[in-house]
């Protein structure tokens, strides 16, 4: 990654800071960035472990990049999140917790000041840190569920990130006359994907602080001439319920969306609208573990593929593995470059070698057409996604049963949340649902908690969630 | 009543307490009220008041003040006994 920037070193434009009238060129940028790496080892001495809070700024880009400059593993984490941020740091213990204005320093830091230059302030811990045990090649961690706060960190080195950018670059086309504006949080994997794609293809970064929702947003789009819109599922209902019209944005090129299924009926909607704009939709699919893209849709064919992933991206491969015990479903299993490490739970998997060897079980049931392209049928895996956020179904359960003397069974059905409880009354389930859409940061209409008389089991004494998919529908 | 109405409406979409509901509470100001949540509150509004917001009022609906103003247009009083 920062080999590119390297090479890219110019007066072109890599980041524009909208809300700061700030421009960025890829020789400022490459600059800043090595000052910054300087001012952190100087605090943290050797290559150590670096929590850092995502903003929608250019002081955020280049910290990520001083990290990755340096060598220092760097897990990302959203602002604000102050009880998940406790639960991880609790887990790892970094020598250094990096956070945009206005949050306040962890239990057992002592504030270090300003990063200089920069808008961040560093938190270190109070008492002497014990060495670290960090793996060589380890670059960056993700969370698994950010919302909730699961120790349970995705593994990356800097060879996936490169992959995977440059694999993104490739089927996308980019150029360094593309402008991605910045619509999704660069803590997210996606969001990320863009900041490393354009950055390896010498492109411009804008950032913006507004919401894709607002004309503010649109308007910084059009003035920046920006040429490709990145988006969730829950952001393409929307504008398509605001009836968007790529045309009225004449630098638009690309649309690409990730984070989960879109509709079928807003793909062939927005397929055909983009089309008539002469511009490209991507409709993608990834996961953290695999850095963040895994496949895609070919725009030329999008409409004769609706409800596809796709084919895998370049340097990738995608094949169907026979699940035990299941007739005829069939696990989706992803090679490549761009494969994770493996999981970290705690700071000791920090020294753990690469465990997957470019081979990922997906956890996604998947088929396969005659062209070679997929489809997802179905998740292994306990987690929902819900307005493009993966969060763990068991933790959710887990924490529920912990809170309220309850048992809980959570289930996701369509951008929805639906959560039984046995052993509590209606009063309970208002109480508990309000306190799940608080937790998760989501509107209480998304939740549905239901008094349950008994949680259905399995014979072999798990719970049931196919009978309560059932109910639920 | 309407007022109430309203109140009801964005407490039971930000997840918010009705008390906390006042004209000045604007869009993104607190963390509840976000791009995800602004479309569930757009939906229980539309539910509530019978309404279909065209595409301006939902953008333009930055607060609660523009909130009442917008449904003003569709006849519905929100200050109204």
């Amino acid at each position: 990654m920062i080999d590119f920037i390297r090479q890219h070193r110019s007066k072109h434009p890599a980041v524009i800071d909208t809300d700061r009238n700030q421009v960025l060129s890829y020789e400022t940028l490459y600059d800043q960035m090595e000052q910054i790496a300087l001012a952190i080892r100087h605090l943290t001495r050797d290559r150590t472990l670096v929590f850092l809070h995502s903003s929608a700024t250019s002081d955020f880009l280049i910290l990520y990049l001083a990290c990755l400059f340096n060598r220092d593993p760097v897990c990302l984490l959203e602002s604000g999140l102050l009880e998940a941020t406790e639960k991880l740091l609790a887990a790892y213990h970094p020598n250094l917790v990096l956070s945009p204005p206005g949050m306040s320093i962890p239990e057992g830091y002592s504030d270090a000041g300003r990063i200089p230059g920069t808008c961040y302030n560093c938190a270190v811990p109070k008492s002497n840190p014990a060495p670290q045990k960090l793996h060589q090649d380890l670059a960056l961690l993700l969370p698994t569920s950010g919302t909730t706060g699961n120790p349970k960190l995705v593994r990356l080195t800097q060879k996936n990130l490169q992959a995977n950018a440059q694999s993104i670059a490739q089927y996308l086309d980019l150029s360094p006359d593309e402008r991605s504006i910045q619509g999704l949080p660069m803590h997210y994997a996606y969001g990320l994907s863009l900041v490393n794609s354009h950055l390896v293809a010498g492109g411009t970064i804008v950032l913006t602080r507004w919401s894709f929702l607002q004309a503010e947003f649109w308007r910084t789009f059009d003035a920046q001439r920006c040429t490709s819109f990145a988006g969730v599922p829950y952001m393409y209902e929307t504008l398509d319920r605001l009836a968007f019209d790529p045309a009225c944005h004449p630098s638009l090129r690309t649309m690409t969306q990730a984070g989960g299924a879109l509709r079928p009926d807003i793909v062939r909607r927005l397929g055909r609208a983009v089309a008539k704009a002469g511009c490209r939709l991507f409709i993608m699919y990834g996961q953290t573990e695999a850095t963040a893209r895994i496949s895609y849709v070919p725009p030329q064919l999008l409409q004769e593929k609706i409800g596809s992933i796709g084919i895998p991206i370049p340097g990738g491969r995608m094949e169907l593995a026979e699940l035990e015990a299941t007739e005829g479903l069939k696990e989706l299993v992803y090679f490549g470059p761009n494969v994770m490490m493996g999981y970290a739970t705690s700071a000791a998997s920090l020294a753990q070698a690469d465990e997957l060897h470019g081979k990922l079980f997906s956890g996604d049931l998947a088929r396969v057409d005659n062209d070679g392209f997929f489809y997802i049928t179905g998740r292994l895996k306990r987690f929902a996604k819900l307005f493009g956020r993966r969060i763990s179904l068991e933790d959710i359960e887990a924490n529920l049963e912990s809170s309220f003397t309850v048992r809980a069974a959570a289930i996701e059905a369509d951008e929805h949340l639906s959560v039984y409880i046995e052993g509590g009354d209606s009063s309970d389930a208002d109480r508990i649902r309000q306190y799940l859409a608080s937790w998760l940061q989501m509107s209480p209409i998304a939740v549905t908690v239901k008094p349950i008389e008994r949680i259905p089991m399995t014979c072999s004494g798990k719970k049931a969630y196919p009978a309560l998919l059932v109910e639920a529908a | 009543m309407s007022q109430t109405k309203l109140a009801r409406c964005f407490a039971e979409a930000l997840g918010i307490q009705e008390q906390a509901v006042t004209d000045e509470l604007a869009y993104q100001t607190i963390k509840e009220w976000d791009s995800v949540r602004h479309m569930a509150l757009v939906a229980i509004i539309e539910q509530t008041f019978n309404v279909m917001l065209d595409t301006n009022d939902i953008i333009a609906m930055s607060s609660v003040g523009k909130a009442k103003a917008i449904l003003a247009k569709y006849g519905i009083d929100c200050d109204a006994a």
